[in-house]
């Protein structure tokens, strides 16, 4: 078979959607002039799974399962199984599986690289077979959510390390970013576009700036981002597992409580993680079916055997779905349960929305000035999503002839064809680097202090901006100060002061002056340069005015 | 142009739609699955609770609701199905799953119509499916938007063969209902078809089939026999792990997890098991696209449908010739759809004009026998008009209304009116009769696609005049047929 035409002289990129239930993969085709998905084991979604277990071959070591297989084995292997392992990273706490009776502890990154890893073996093993590519997969861009923390995204690209990529060759770009790349191509006139983005674990909305003029590549640029990072489809997956919890519990007169592994009430610990796991692929498949039918089967028979057999067969309809307020923990921590306690889908579409206000009120719009509505992402496939989202903006939303699941993962691959071949005479599109959220420094009082404005244009030689005034210290006799730079992705619209303590104020980095002479408040003098490139990283620099060479500085690696 | 142009193929196992991107000239299948992620969709209707679900959700559907699948295989038999009670033609049935493409279609620009659409259809499908068809068309409020439905393999030309000119080319359709092979060349104002089969038992259905007995096989080692409960669990298990099964990559066991017993449990589909199940169609594959082009300097092999996407049986179509290019679409599924689409795009005249398909397995016109009554002469076929080269025709049996003074001759023609004449034969050898009393039988057949064997005997009449073993025979080389 023929090569698909690229120079593989600056690496082999690939395209990473890593989501919180599915990944996909995509690569640029430079002989088709498109994105092309890779199927992985005949199938174009791969569940963001891993399943471990006693290597037979090796005593004392790990084998692992991946995709399909291992999202299947949760249901009887729930202990040595890892699901939705996005939504851990960023935190400190370790994964513990259980396999040959041993317990083995995994940070969310090692996890997440064992999944990239498999997905860039799978990705290599196609492109060298089905493509004709020679060599493997150097390089990567892997989509975050727009609402990533700097941890989440160091994190992220960590695993991608772990998975085999270059370290210097892994990018990250923004989910709704790289889904409005994949919209835009194709785009002949100048318009306003609103990604929403609802995913498996996280909603981001984005606004899309596009400059088209028929016969010309279109120009984009990203106007604003905001989303929540726990919020998708795996919370409208509890309600379901929540409505037909509340039929267990009626079943079992609330004597038996399978998420509750330490209360005896006759269920052995094995069987209750059993039960768990099939209440979360049966409450899947149910939300999934209701995305199109009015009603869902729901059959589990028998749900348990011992101490006492307990069947589930019910009907759950899609109004249950939309108005049914959860009631119950289902063995999540106190901050997740607490989100959405008492809440209902239709919460759940409140909180999507809202998210899409903060947007465009960042972006300094209304929704009239929306042109157009792209919906991503698999829970976009909810009614009741869809519905809102054209009362809202008054208009059915534009529905991707490419799957909204895979839309992402071919705007990752535009951006690695921007990578690969930056020089390219006739791209498919052109992404105009601007700074998107303003960008400042945390002041006395927690105030902040806007340097950089959202929407700047970022040269090819990079943003230069000089904080309009000198800092100054704020007591007597400090011999350092405090650099904190924050992201603020929900500015004020009624003009007040914005505070760093406030929703949609992300804190990147931070870092200190340290050494500079010591005397009364307001005395010592510190210029701060802010430089945003198109490399995506931030540098800062804060200099002491009084003592000569006094410098210090941070970056952003992956400031959106 | 202010709407879809599209092209439509409803297959027995899955469908695709495509539509004409006049900004790139080309034709690309719409994501129908609803989030599946892949762009064709499970050709199955369910109708439950009042309301019609398609596709995958039709296939997750309770056991209460009636599910329709194979439609179009059930078009043109004027057959009915039960949906809430009601009597339902599979024409309208059909119809309501139309409409639901077209309106995965329309979700990307709900503001424009559907300007044209052509629909693939197998190539031997009766008038009567085709006139279904259109009535499904009308049902889902397209029926004026439908301006052809086309023959499968003209869809396939046209989306595999441009820029072949002169190439003989292989193109291989591995459907779900058979698995079909022709050789094609384009020349001048036409796209030849110069051999066209259908394999049945390679089909893709036939090897879902066999996945899915190796998977109930070890399901009843693990577990024995399926209670009643389990059964359509278990045939929704093994239709669900086909793709993973005989999508692998690489030659690695598979994990099984049946979560739907109790309790769960794994079990291990090995490679070598694997292989044993997908051996017979490799080796199938092989052998049929090998006999497809073993006469002929074969370009390239172009494949297609559903079964492609299977890696296995990509390979063993390369094996067949293997200095010859390869070209495999990247989603094989959706290339009828695309071809269906540019045809649509080419008579609306935004996509270049396609060669009309040349059907040289067709008879253009029947081919029988020229029999004078008076001063008249009838042409009584014996092959007819539109069968196939390789079909068998039954003999014509033909009353001479003259004594056997001389020995009869019996002219062959292809064509009634301004037919041409093929050959004569002279039947020589019978005993002398009176008129009315000899019965002369003609077989046709041929023996390759130019070459026509001639054959006449004398059958005698009734036990007064036997039959006394005369006969001739011959062969004629065609130009066309």
């Amino acid at each position: 078979m023929g090569t698909i035409g690229l120079d593989t002289a600056r690496g082999l990129y690939l395209g990473v959607d890593f989501g919180t239930t599915n990944s996909v993969v995509s690569i640029f085709n430079f002989k088709d002039g498109e994105a092309q998905t890779i199927p992985i084991d005949g199938a174009n979604i791969f569940p963001t799974a891993v399943q471990f277990e006693p290597d037979p071959d090796e005593p004392g070591k790990l084998s692992r399962v991946f995709g399909a297989e291992a999202k299947e084995a949760a249901a009887i292997f729930p202990a040595s199984t890892v699901l939705s392992v996005k939504r851990l990273l960023g935190s400190d706490e370790k994964i513990v599986v259980e396999a040959g009776g041993e317990e083995h502890a995994f940070t969310p990154a090692q996890i997440a690289g064992e999944i990239l890893g498999c997905l860039k073996r799978k990705a290599d093993e196609y492109a060298r077979e089905e493509l004709g590519i020679p060599g493997e997969f150097s390089g990567c861009v892997i989509t975050v959510p727009a609402n990533s923390t700097d941890k989440q995204k160091r994190v992220t690209k960590e695993a991608a390390v772990l998975a085999g990529f270059d370290e210097d060759s892994v990018y990250l770009r923004l989910e709704p970013a790289a889904a409005a790349i994949s919209y835009a191509i194709g785009e002949s006139s100048a318009k306003k576009v609103l990604i929403y983005d609802f995913g498996g674990g996280t909603f981001d909305a984005c606004i899309l700036d596009i400059d088209a003029k028929p016969g010309d590549e279109p120009v984009i640029s990203v106007a604003s981002t905001y989303g929540d990072n726990r919020l998708g489809g795996d919370d409208a997956d509890a309600l379901v597992m929540d409505i037909i919890y509340e039929e267990f519990k009626n079943l079992t007169n609330g004597e038996i409580d399978i998420f509750d592994e330490q209360v005896d009430d006759g269920v052995s610990r094995r069987q209750k993680k059993t039960a768990q796991a099939r209440l979360r692929q049966a409450a899947n498949v149910a939300k999934e079916r209701l995305s199109q039918a009015k009603s869902a089967k729901v059959t589990l028979s028998p749900f348990l055997q011992e101490p006492i057999v307990v069947s589930i067969n019910m009907e759950i309809t899609r109004e249950q779905l939309e108005t049914h307020a959860r009631v119950n923990r289902l063995g999540q921590d106190d901050v997740s349960f607490g989100k959405f306690e008492g809440k209902t889908l239709s919460d759940m579409v409140d909180s999507t929305l809202a998210c899409v206000d903060k947007c465009l009120e960042a972006a300094g719009l209304s929704a009239g000035d929306i042109d157009e509505v792209f919906l991503v992402g698999g829970s976009s496939a909810i009614p009741l999503a869809a519905n809102r989202v054209e009362e809202k903006f008054g208009r059915a939303p534009y529905k991707s002839k490419v799957s909204p699941a895979l839309s992402i993962s071919r705007g990752a691959a535009v951006y690695c064809e921007m990578i690969m071949m930056p020089d390219i005479a006739e791209p498919i599109v052109k992404v105009k680097e601007r700074t998107i959220h303003p960008l400042g420094l945390e002041l006395h009082g927690r105030r902040f202090l806007k340097i950089v404005d959202s929407g700047m244009d970022i040269p090819p030689e990079g943003l230069t901006v000089e904080c309009p005034e000198t800092l100054t210290t704020g007591f007597d006799n400090l011999s350092s100060m405090a650099i904190v730079v924050y992201e603020n992705t929900a500015p004020a619209t009624d003009g007040s002061p914005d505070y760093v303590y406030r929703d949609g104020m992300k804190r990147l980095s931070g870092t200190s002056l340290r050494g500079i002479p010591q005397g009364p408040k307001g005395q010592e003098r510190v210029r701060v340069v802010f430089s945003v490139g198109q490399d995506n990283m931030l540098r800062v620099m804060a200099e002491s005015l009084s003592a000569g060479g006094l410098v210090t500085e941070l970056t952003v690696d992956d400031l959106y | 142009m202010s709407g879809f142009v599209l092209g439509i193929d409803i297959g027995a196992d899955s469908s695709a739609v495509a539509y004409y991107d006049a900004v790139r000239g080309e034709a690309a299948a719409v994501d129908i699955s609803g989030g599946y992620g892949v762009p064709s969709s499970p050709t199955v209707v369910e109708y439950a609770n009042g309301e019609w679900v398609f596709g995958e959700y039709a296939l997750s559907g309770g056991e209460d609701g009636a599910v329709f699948t194979r439609l179009p295989e059930r078009l043109g038999k004027g057959e009915y199905a039960s949906a809430g009670g009601r009597p339902t033609p599979i024409r309208e049935i059909t119809g309501e799953y139309i409409r639901d493409m077209i309106a995965f279609v329309k979700g990307a620009d709900p503001k424009a119509g559907v300007e044209a659409i052509v629909a693939a259809s197998p190539a031997d499908w009766p008038a009567a499916a085709a006139e279904d068809l259109r009535a499904a068309f009308v049902h889902a409020g397209y029926g004026s938007a439908l301006a052809d439905i086309r023959d499968a393999r003209e869809c396939a030309a046209a989306r595999l063969l441009a820029g072949r000119d002169g190439q003989p080319t292989i193109i291989a359709d591995f459907g779900a209902g058979a698995f079909r092979v022709g050789l094609y060349e384009r020349r001048g104002g036409f796209v030849d078809c110069l051999s066209s089969v259908s394999y049945p038992d390679l089909g893709a259905d036939a090897l879902g089939r066999a996945a899915d007995s190796f998977v109930a096989g070890l399901y009843e080692k693990s577990a024995g026999e399926p209670s009643a409960r389990d059964v359509r669990q278990l045939e929704r298990f093994c239709r669900s792990h086909r793709r993973l099964l005989l999508g692998r990559q690489s030659a690695k066991d598979v994990k099984l997890y049946v979560s739907f017993a109790y309790p769960p449990f794994a079990m291990t589909a090995r490679d070598a098991d694997i292989r044993a199940v997908t051996k017979p169609f490799a080796e199938g594959i092989r052998a049929a696209v090998t006999a497809a082009g073993e006469r002929a300097a074969v370009s390239a092999v172009c494949l297609m449908g559903g079964g492609f996407e299977y890696p296995f049986a990509r390979a063993a179509a390369a094996k067949a010739f293997p200095r010859a290019e390869l070209i495999c679409p990247k989603v094989p599924a959706v290339a009828l759809a695309e071809g269906a689409c540019l045809i649509a795009a080419a008579g609306l005249g935004l996509a270049p004009a396609f060669p009309k398909l040349r059907d040289v397995n067709r008879l253009s016109r029947g081919v029988g026998v020229r029999v004078r009554a008076g001063n008249a002469a009838r042409f009584f076929p014996i092959a007819p008009e539109g069968a196939y080269w390789w079909d068998k025709f039954p003999e014509g049996t033909f009353l001479l209304t003259e004594p056997t003074d001389a020995p009869p001759v019996v002219e062959i023609y292809s064509g009634g009116r301004d037919g041409v004449k093929l050959t004569d034969l002279t039947l020589t050898g019978l005993p002398r009769r009176p008129a009315g009393t000899t019965v002369v039988g003609v077989s046709l057949a041929f023996s390759a696609a130019d070459t026509l064997d001639v054959a006449v005997r004398d059958v005698g009449f009734g036990e007064q005049f036997p039959s006394a073993g005369g006969s001739a025979r011959t062969k004629v080389k065609l130009e066309t047929i």
